[in-house]
């Protein structure tokens, strides 16, 4: 059930009515609890008992953990609870892989072995059990007594699928205050998920349209068409998942609920560094909180702290998948993030900076976006021959069929002046347009976004890129 | 009193701004995607287009065309001129090629003593071609008729898109186009289709949709009728998909000689048949012939049967692009290598075409660029 289904705007709908209807907080948190799980069963309804197991395991393990007074007893449960954890999580997202790749070492056909049905989302909510564990255990949090609302907190269904990921502190809390259907709430929560409509439907269903074919068969086309393509699926992935999230966000605030920013105009980074506190922001301090530094962060000395980003990034590539093309991807970007915190400690850096700043950020800025670029190819090819088959046909001038997808080259237009815009003015990527003002520009700004949608949705829609995470 | 005033302002304001948003919506449309239909309902044909009317359609392509005075998309009929029409759908029509790209263009360019009348219309198949020609002749005296097929053409023909005409004892005398329940909807609409850009685009988003709902229900119902039937005990078990390609080679053939028999009537035997195949250009970066339907062969039987000259212009395309890698067919808004003809296509078309035409017509000492 996506977001741009009609069967999910019946969902909604339904889920709306009763939510009026319904009286105290306990009943709605009930419904939304129901309502989630459903939404989850849709894809398959075996997945709504390992949710369960994920989220209820977490739960008893962490009253475990406040139960106790031993420092010892309490760090077993925390491993457990990761170990049942991340144990289920590489059950069921790596099995195939290392199977696969350990019996491609042997030669033996895949076909020997089990197959395993990843379960829509599971990156996702593990990791949101994973920090309630981890929160609870260094005393961030105090413990969730009520099951139901725990529940609730991991399978909350607007985020559920594809984040962001929320952190129990965060969520919880509100829960507690009164959950109910609010006037204004209900506005910007539309204008939010019409905005993200925007960025999925319109902007990455149409550059999909363009990079699809070429991604599939690169060496067919020339470096020209290439370079573009490689620059389409660096807009389709953003609209894909800044668009899902901001519909998630929407989602969740027309109920009441405020969930954090995922992304901030990740492309106007000056620095490798800026750009993962830009891009999916709910992972990377996700990664940063709880891998980095409990893997020593920057306290251990320099080369400790270069090693430590390079092993984040290789693990945060490969909760992107199993694949070794998402190992690759995430080892250079550790590897971009270690040379840009050595280059930091250069007095040419510093020199740089203080007598140059304009140029400072340009090239920063060029250097940021072309190393970003170029990394979505191997993270969004299928094979490693076809990344090196599409790197070697940009880089040698390949000749072949000239493609130029006249509707992708509307939306990077669309999406130059939209980065200009927010360079100029700095507003954040969550402030849709302020139309807010009087109930004509509310009005006329949510029918023309409709509207948009409708007439410039592509007629093969696709799921979410992220849905497969 | 006071409570309500807030209301009807708000009321106001909102209907207004929905009203201004259509209006925004309808300019964009109108700028960006089609220009509002001029099809209108026609009882033979199902439905033709508006005679000296502007069409705009930027799916493919993106090109701005006028119709004739016949409701072709084509230029006036010159009759100083010696005329050759060419028969057939989209393609021929030249669906989003701007005219000048045409490959009734380029051969009128090449052969000036020679005016091509573009027959083709969007959508149609094999069984309206004849009531086109005869309505063309009403204003002109074509002297040689082409007729274009390509792959697709012979499913019209056989999938319940035609009405067959058959004597007293069952014998196939004529196959008519068959009006049907969307052209009857379409009548109905036709008023707010022809003003509205916005209108028309929405309804061509909702048909393939609506198409789909409509063609599971009939598969649903056709199962369950096969399954409930005398012939069919076992209540469990599947009823057959239909066999295009099989239908093809029973019916198809027959059924299209027929067509080129009536066409070869009205063009008092001057009528020539030319095609392309079922070209696949970007597999594994090679061309390939998709020959699940054998269209192509059945284009030849057909011919054939009627004893109508046959020209295949699949090695011609193919051998543009393996030469040029220029793609024929598809378009930059979409789809390379796939969809209709580009104007590549067309000048490639044009240039095979141009022979053909000279073969038939005899003409001597037409100069040629």
């Amino acid at each position: 059930m996506i977001f741009t289904s009609i069967a999910f705007l019946i969902f909604l709908s339904v889920l709306l009515a009763s939510f009026i209807i319904a009286r105290g907080n306990t009943t709605r948190t009930y419904l939304l609890l129901i309502a989630s799980y459903f939404f989850y069963g849709w894809w398959d309804y075996r997945f709504m008992l390992l949710l369960f197991f994920a989220s209820f395991t977490a739960w008893w393990l962490g009253n475990k953990m406040v139960e106790t007074n031993d420092p010892l007893k309490k760090k077993r449960y925390l491993q457990l609870s990761l170990v049942i954890s991340l144990g289920t999580l590489a059950f069921f997202k790596y099995f195939n892989f290392f199977v696969g790749s350990f019996y491609g070492v042997l030669g033996i056909e895949k076909s020997v072995f089990w197959e395993i049905t990843l379960p829509v989302g599971i990156s996702f909510y593990i990791f949101q059990a994973v920090s309630y564990s981890i929160d609870l255990y260094r005393g961030n949090i105090s413990h969730c007594h009520s099951l139901t609302k725990f529940l609730l907190y991991v399978s909350f269904f607007p985020q559920l699928v594809a984040g962001p990921i929320v952190r129990a502190v965060d969520f919880l809390p509100q829960l507690d205050k009164d959950i109910r259907i609010r006037k204004e709430n209900v506005i910007v929560g539309a204008q939010l998920f019409l905005g993200g409509a925007i960025q999925k439907v319109i902007f990455a269903d149409t550059l999909r349209q363009f990079a699809d074919p070429i991604f599939a068969e690169p060496t067919l086309y020339s470096a020209g068409t290439l370079w573009l393509a490689m620059l389409a699926f660096a807009g389709q992935i953003f609209g894909d998942f800044a668009g899902y999230s901001l519909m998630a966000i929407g989602i969740a605030r027309i109920f009441g609920f405020e969930l954090p920013e995922n992304f901030r105009m990740p492309y106007i980074s000056r620095s490798i560094t800026e750009f993962w506190r830009r891009w999916h922001k709910s992972l990377s301090f996700w990664l940063r909180d709880y891998l980095y530094i409990s893997l020593g962060g920057n306290r251990k000395g320099l080369h400790r702290t270069y090693f430590n980003l390079i092993a984040t990034m290789v693990l945060g590539g490969l909760w992107h998948g199993a694949s070794w093309n998402f190992v690759l991807w995430g080892f250079l970007h550790g590897m971009a993030l270690a040379i840009h915190k050595l280059w930091e400690t250069t007095s040419i850096a510093r020199t740089f900076k203080s007598n140059l700043p304009t140029a400072n950020a340009l090239f920063g800025w060029s250097l940021t976006f072309l190393f970003v670029c170029l990394l979505w190819i191997p993270f969004r090819a299928e094979t490693f021959e076809i990344s090196s088959q599409f790197l070697q046909g940009m880089f040698t001038f390949q000749q072949g069929i000239q493609w130029y997808h006249t509707p992708s080259l509307a939306i990077f237009a669309l999406l130059f002046i939209w980065h200009s815009l927010y360079i100029i003015k700095a507003k954040p990527l969550m402030s849709y347009p302020d139309v807010g003002i009087t109930r004509f520009h509310t009005a006329y700004a949510l029918s023309i976004t409709t509207l948009m949608i409708v007439i410039f949705a592509p007629e093969d829609a696709s799921p979410f890129v992220y849905f497969q995470f | 009193m006071n409570s309500s005033k807030p209301f009807s302002s708000s009321f106001i304001a909102v209907a207004l701004a929905i009203i201004l948003a259509l209006l925004s919506a309808e300019l964009i449309v109108r700028v960006a995607v089609t220009s509002p239909s001029i099809q209108t309902f026609d009882p033979e044909l199902g439905y033709r287009y508006l005679p000296n009317s502007w069409i705009m359609l930027g799916k493919e392509g993106w090109a701005y065309n006028k119709t004739n005075e016949l409701g072709l998309i084509d230029q006036a009929v010159s009759p100083s001129k010696q005329h050759v029409v060419v028969l057939g759908d989209s393609i021929v029509e030249s669906k989003q090629v701007h005219y000048t790209d045409s490959f009734a263009a380029h051969i009128e360019q090449t052969l000036n003593e020679i005016e091509i009348i573009n027959g083709g219309h969007s959508s149609y198949n094999p069984s309206h071609y004849p009531l086109v020609l005869q309505r063309i002749k009403q204003s002109s005296k074509p002297q040689l008729s082409i007729l274009f097929l390509h792959p697709g053409e012979m499913i019209g023909l056989v999938s319940g898109a035609t009405q067959l005409i058959r004597d007293e004892n069952g014998t196939l005398i004529d196959i008519l186009p068959k009006v049907s329940s969307a052209d009857q909807i379409k009548k109905k609409l036709e008023p707010f289709m022809q003003h509205s850009a916005l209108f028309t685009h929405l309804m061509r988003k909702l048909k393939p949709i609506a198409n789909d709902a409509i063609s599971d229900y009939r598969e649903s119902v056709r199962k369950l009728k096969y399954a409930f039937s005398s012939e069919n005990t076992a209540l469990t078990q599947s009823a057959p998909t239909l066999d295009i390609a099989s239908l093809i080679v029973s019916d198809g053939i027959d059924r299209l000689a027929l067509i080129l028999e009536k066409i070869k009537r009205e063009s008092d035997g001057q009528l020539v048949v030319v095609f392309y195949d079922n070209i696949q250009f970007l597999e594994n970066g090679k061309v390939s012939l998709t020959t699940d339907l054998n269209e192509g062969d059945a284009f030849k039987g057909a011919a054939q049967i009627a004893q109508v000259p046959v020209y295949d212009l699949t090695p011609t395309l193919v051998q543009h692009y393996q030469t040029t890698k220029e793609l024929p067919l598809g378009f930059h808004n979409l789809i390379p290598g796939d969809g209709h003809l580009n104007p590549i296509g067309h000048k490639v078309v044009a240039d095979a075409l141009v022979p053909i035409i000279q073969e038939h017509l005899l003409i001597q000492g037409v100069a040629q660029k």
